[in-house]
């Protein structure tokens, strides 16, 4: 699902329609849980991935560009 | 490689041939720890034993590759949570498709709590977290196997 599908899955899981709790709000909640929710599956074990990043070997390129900021570990 | 948000590597396997079979793990190491230039590294490091380091947003690796070898780069990494919004995808959601479901779960005690019922608050609380033991126990189970 996205965001936004959640979002409405919440909405008719619970009966509640925009005019009663505007989107704004409900993402706001949504973010609290999810944060929640995140703890909870990292703090499952701290080697859990929740990605893997496969890309090209390039003959004679050392460095590879990721599109976001990176952690050393 | 990845769209949203900041990630933490794990681990960076480098097949630097396509004769081998197996990547080899590549060790981190901080650029102001290296004994000699990068570029001595950068030719004498040994494939057998490579090490990255992370310079912004990229990373390093050392030996240079001699090689062109598709997916030849691996890494694990966790990627540090971030707040959703409407217009993210499916796969922005750092939490596996599966266990989407529990996440609108969660946001229903708030509507209660919104409407002021707090029976229900509490209700739909003690199902969230019926619905969350199994999320946990699932990916506890992935944790034995190895990882693809």
């Amino acid at each position: 699902m996205t965001p936004s599908e959640i979002v409405q899955y919440a909405r008719t899981l619970s009966g509640c329609r925009v005019d009663e709790i505007p989107d704004a709000d409900l993402y706001r909640y949504l973010n609290v849980e999810y944060r929640k929710l995140r703890q909870d599956v990292a703090g499952i074990d701290k080697n859990y991935k929740l990605r893997t990043l496969t890309t090209n070997l390039v003959t004679g390129v050392s460095s590879y560009a990721l599109s976001l900021p990176v952690q050393a570990p | 490689m990845v769209a949203t948000g900041q990630i933490k590597i794990d681990t960076l396997h480098i097949k630097y041939y396509n004769s081998i079979t197996y990547p080899v793990r590549a060790i981190y190491r901080d650029w102001d720890n290296l004994d000699r230039s990068p570029e001595w590294y950068a030719v004498n490091q040994s494939t057998a034993n490579p090490f990255y380091i992370i310079t912004d947003n990229s990373v390093q690796i050392f030996p240079t590759p001699t090689d062109t070898v598709i997916a030849g780069l691996i890494m694990t990494a966790n990627q540090r949570p971030y707040d959703l919004t409407s217009t993210m995808t499916e796969a922005d959601i750092l939490i596996e498709r599966e266990y989407h479901d529990v996440i609108a779960f969660a946001v229903i005690p708030y509507v209660y709590q919104h409407r002021q019922q707090d029976d229900r608050v509490a209700y739909y609380q003690q199902q969230l977290e019926l619905k969350k033991r199994p999320m946990l126990t699932q990916l506890k189970k992935r944790l034995i196997r190895p990882m693809k």
